[in-house]
């Protein structure tokens, strides 16, 4: 406002309009004299009788002063005018649309208003009665898709979704023939669509777009789940764990809920902290049995929480029977095996093969036809020994295995994405000469035979660390009475291990008479994860504890599981909602986990109203993987059937997607300012606050799509000049009189 | 008690306490096997609960106990990859560790008396996946006895014959045959067969050696009663001539170490 006061004009105006002087013509008789005229100032001040005693340093000062008056006057007399291009009053059309999305109807604290109802006044009182002065205004309401409002009844905020950026160009489109000088939308920058990917696209219509923000920049009080992230797949009746993301501005006792329908499935009380604006937290529950679960993830937020709507979010689970294969090469016949066996002979997910040497010359085998693939004992081949995706190894010495073999085993880590678990034992790990083996990178912990003996015969409590307090393999989901970790059996053994590599995690520890130690530690190695478990003695936690005590076999089901289930099977398949639409990316390997080069994948996809329409998937640019984009129709279930061919073998793999989420909307309530910044920008046009409505008009009249005529606006009276020259001449007269000239 | 049994407990302290002296009563070294010998009452007076044997009198329990256990581990080391303690331990059903001893072992069970307390606490056990072996019981009435322990322990639960194909006549030596091993005093070149009247009444036949096993839901094997057979014997008294150790000795060992190959991994 001061700008345009000093200036006269918009600095809109002055940035876009062209400085000309209208009195000059013929610049190099105007420069010339210019040039004289400053010279005699300069030559006047220098050399006068008046100021000849100064310095000459005053002396310069003085002339330069007087020097910029007269260059001053002259500019003036020049007629200095900006030519620019206005907006033809009355020709031109103005679209103003109105966001009516669900998100409008929220009331912002201290605010007596809904969104929209703030909205509507602004239009009615201020924005339409400053716009109708200079073009004519035709009003649109938009939640999905623009439409005009109906004014005997006004539309209510109700739409689960905001489409911002076509609904503009929705507008501009339609207006095509009409002299649109400019969109201004009012919106809080909801926007469920793309996400302002297509604003270049808008950029192109050359129509400026003014935003104007509505919605309070900061909730205080208020909390959402702004995330929920899930496996794509698990196996049934298998623990499976959500992360979980939460926003919140004040902190305080919340609660996490997972729900299937009205069965709660797990609960987990949470303090959300005042030091931290966003908690991660992860979350357990049983997957249940085949087929695809629909969860609901549910937060009671602490006291004051503004909005309801977004403290639940929903999430698909496709539960599977594939079965995942597990090999345990075992030195020596104990009765670890003996219990661990037992504990996953009722789990539905696993195989379990053993090779087990009962003597120097012998070795017994137990478990499915895998075994005839076996040659002394070990997977035959590389492709045998990667379709296992779990390599527990016992008691065994490095020395029973090949230097091929011990090759193979990292590869397995490394390249195929396999788990391996090393058990404690008299062979195991230092004490087994392990540290010679390439698997000695992979492991979490150095391994050095000098230390050895490191197996220890010594009674010690299993105590879950941090990690391991919110790992899914070391929670315990058991009926009341038998209480968690701390009424376990003692373990009598452990096994001293070396310094944690700095990937490791420590789920378990040992306390006992040698100490504290980790007795469970993972890491991540190359494409897979490796695990030690420094104890060979959990049989104690099944006969030792009442029959029915389940913790024994939970623990191992879930290690076992969640070790397995972590191997990428040869053909995966994954499928995110980015930006609206559904995008598969499918990947194919072959026996030996290469990428497989001439891959071919169709999808069978289903909609909600089970219609079906083929697709077919596109190399990208990492070998082996296929993709597709889909756009989808109505909001509801989609399934997805990939067919991938390729490596003399065909696979297909189901996954389902939900689009569309209901309460979308409450996501991330305040007012999305980037985006409306970016919006504006991009086009041309201006962002504003409410209370800038009436500025507006006049920009749209200077910056403007539409008829447009030539105009050059005079200069000479603009205070600024005037003011300048005070300026100067009192501070010549000032230094002259302070030096004694005056 | 028994006014008989206090007075013959009496008479065979000095003997218990000579074997306290080799054996551990509580081992620190759970790690390795363990054989774990039932303690256990037995009805009747001498010749029936007791017996007396080479100088010594004899509570049922104890027969073969601890030199059988103790040569076995000895060759169980020699033989296979099994650790064991050369230690035997002796337990009651209702001891408090005894989970910490997942095979327990049994011999002469043919006068077996329990309390209801060792039945639910043996059913515990089994249920938990601990497995017993019974062994050297022969005829009909003293394999009666056994099946009463075991009806009381697991209701409902029946014993069937284990076939010479089950896993656990070759997991480690590939058996074609149920081993009939007698008493080292009553083997000869003849027979193999113990004679009946050194057995409860009514004995029937004893000719037929058999494994029999308890099978729980998942037909998993919860324990096994070597009858008419006396597997322990050939583990004692491996020593008692080279005839002996070859012709029994050496099918008690190649039995035990498959049935101890396959309870360590079922």
């Amino acid at each position: 406002m001061w700008f345009e006061i000093l200036f006269s004009y918009p600095l809109e105006v002055w940035r876009d309009g062209e400085l000309l002087f209208a009195n000059v013509t013929d610049p190099g008789w105007w420069i010339a004299a210019c040039m004289i005229l400053t010279l005699l100032t300069f030559a006047s001040v220098l050399f006068g009788s008046r100021t000849r005693s100064l310095s000459l340093g005053k002396r310069l000062i003085i002339a330069s002063a007087q020097t910029m008056v007269v260059l001053g006057v002259i500019g003036l007399l020049s007629n200095p005018v900006l030519k620019t291009t206005t907006m033809q009053p009355g020709v031109n059309t103005v679209a103003v649309m109105l966001d009516t999305s669900a998100s409008m109807e929220l009331t912002d604290a201290a605010e007596q208003q809904t969104r929209l109802e703030s909205a509507r006044d602004l239009i009615d009182s201020q924005l339409r009665p400053s716009l109708s002065a200079v073009a004519q205004t035709e009003m649109f309401e938009f939640a999905r898709v623009p439409v005009r409002p109906n004014s005997s009844e006004p539309t209510s905020a109700d739409a689960d979704k905001t489409h911002l950026i076509s609904s503009i160009r929705s507008v501009i489109d339609g207006l095509q023939g009409t002299p649109l000088a400019a969109v201004v939308v009012i919106s809080d920058g909801a926007d469920n669509e793309h996400g302002g990917r297509d604003i270049a696209d808008l950029r192109a219509r050359g129509i400026p777009v003014h935003t104007i923000g509505i919605g309070a920049l900061h909730l205080e009080g208020e909390t959402q789940l702004t995330d929920v992230k899930l496996p794509a797949e698990a196996p049934p009746n298998s623990q499976v764990v959500a992360t979980v993301a939460i926003r919140h501005s004040s902190p305080g006792p919340a609660v996490l809920r997972v729900r299937e329908g009205n069965r709660l499935l797990a609960m987990q009380p949470l303090d959300l902290p005042a030091d931290r604006a966003t908690v991660r937290t992860e979350i357990a529950f049983d997957s249940g049995s085949g087929g695809i679960r629909e969860l609901n993830f549910e937060l009671s937020a602490p006291e004051g929480d503004i909005l309801e709507q977004n403290n639940h979010v929903e999430r698909l689970l496709t539960v599977t029977q594939r079965r995942r294969s597990v090999l345990y090469l075992e030195g020596e016949p104990r009765w670890e095996y003996k219990f661990l066996q037992r504990a996953l002979q009722i789990d539905d997910v696993i195989d379990l093969s053993l090779w087990l040497r009962t003597t120097d010359r012998k070795t017994y085998r137990q478990g499915p036809e895998t075994a005839t693939e076996f040659v002394d004992g070990f997977p035959a081949s590389l492709a045998a020994l990667f379709a296992f995706d779990l390599i527990i190894l016992g008691s065994l010495p490095a020395t029973s295995l090949t230097d091929a073999q011990h090759g193979w085993l990292e590869q397995f880590v490394a390249d195929r994405g396999g788990s391996l678990l090393m058990l404690a034992g008299r062979n195991a790990l230092d004490d087994g000469g392990w540290d010679a083996s390439p698997l000695a990178h992979a492991l979490p912990v150095t391994l050095d035979r000098e230390r050895a003996p490191t197996y220890q015969v010594a009674e010690g409590v299993a105590v879950p660390t941090r990690n391991g307090r919110s790992s899914p393999i070391t929670q315990f989901d058991v009926g009341e009475g038998h209480g968690g970790w701390p009424t376990l059996p003692p373990l009598a053994d452990v096994q001293r291990l070396g310094d944690l590599k700095p990937a490791a995690s420590v789920l378990l520890e040992h306390i006992g008479s040698t100490g504290t130690q980790p007795l469970l530690v993972t890491q991540p190695y190359g494409l897979g994860t490796t695990a030690i478990l420094a104890t060979s003695t959990t049989w104690r936690w099944q006969m030792r504890t009442p029959e029915d005590d389940p913790r024994h076999a939970q623990f191992w089901r879930q290690l076992i599981r969640a070790l397995a289930v972590q191997a990428p099977q040869p053909r995966t398949l994954a499928l995110t909602e980015q930006e609206g639409d559904i995008v598969l990316r499918a990947f194919g390997r072959d026996e030996q986990y290469r990428p497989i080069s001439g891959l071919n994948a169709t999808a069978l996809l289903t909609r909600p109203d089970r219609t079906q329409s083929q697709i077919t998937l596109t190399p990208g640019s990492i070998p082996g993987q296929l993709g597709a984009r889909v756009t989808p129709g109505d909001p509801g279930v989609y399934r997805l059937d990939v067919t991938m061919e390729g490596a003399g073998s065909i696979e297909t793999i189901t996954r389902f997607i939900r689009t569309g989420v209901a309460n979308q909307e409450y996501f991330e309530p305040t007012q999305n300012q980037a985006l409306l910044q970016r919006l504006s920008e991009a086009t041309g046009g201006s962002y504003w606050q409410p209370a800038q409505v009436a500025e507006i008009a006049n920009a749209i009249t200077y910056r403007s799509s539409g008829i447009r005529s030539t105009t050059h606006l005079p200069l000479w009276s603009a205070p600024v000049f005037f003011l300048l020259l005070l300026v100067l001449k009192a501070a010549d007269w000032s230094l002259r009189r302070w030096w004694g000239r005056i | 008690m028994h006014w008989r049994t206090f007075a013959l407990l009496l008479l065979l302290a000095p003997s218990i306490g000579a074997m306290e002296a080799v054996e551990r009563t509580n081992p620190e070294d759970l790690t390795r096997l363990t054989f774990a010998r039932i303690e256990y009452d037995s009805v009747g007076g001498m010749g029936e609960a007791y017996y007396q044997f080479e100088g010594r009198i004899w509570a049922r329990w104890e027969t073969d106990y601890p030199q059988a256990e103790h040569n076995f581990a000895k060759r169980l080391q020699q033989l296979t990859r099994i650790r064991a303690s050369e230690n035997p331990v002796r337990r009651r059903f209702d001891a408090p560790d005894l989970g910490d001893y997942p095979l327990l072992f049994m011999s002469d069970v043919g006068y077996l008396r329990f309390s209801d307390e060792e039945a639910q606490a043996l059913g515990t056990y089994l249920k938990n996946g601990g497995f017993l072996w019974a062994d050297d019981f022969w005829g009909d009435a003293e394999w009666s006895s056994f099946e009463r322990l075991m009806r009381a322990a697991l209701p409902g639960v029946r014993w069937r014959e284990v076939p010479l194909e089950h896993p656990i006549f070759h997991t480690v030596f590939d058996m074609d045959e149920m081993p009939q091993i007698p008493a080292h005093s009553f083997a000869n070149r003849v027979t193999t067969v113990e004679p009946y009247w050194m057995h409860r009444y009514p004995a029937g036949s004893l000719e037929h050696p058999s494994m029999r096993g308890f099978f729980d839901e998942q037909g998993r094997l919860m324990a096994i009663g070597t009858h008419n057979t006396d597997i322990a014997d050939g583990w004692e008294r491996e020593a008692y001539g080279q005839w002996y150790f070859e012709r029994f000795s050496t099918l008690s060992y190649r039995l035990g170490v498959n049935v101890l190959t396959y309870v360590l991994t079922h």
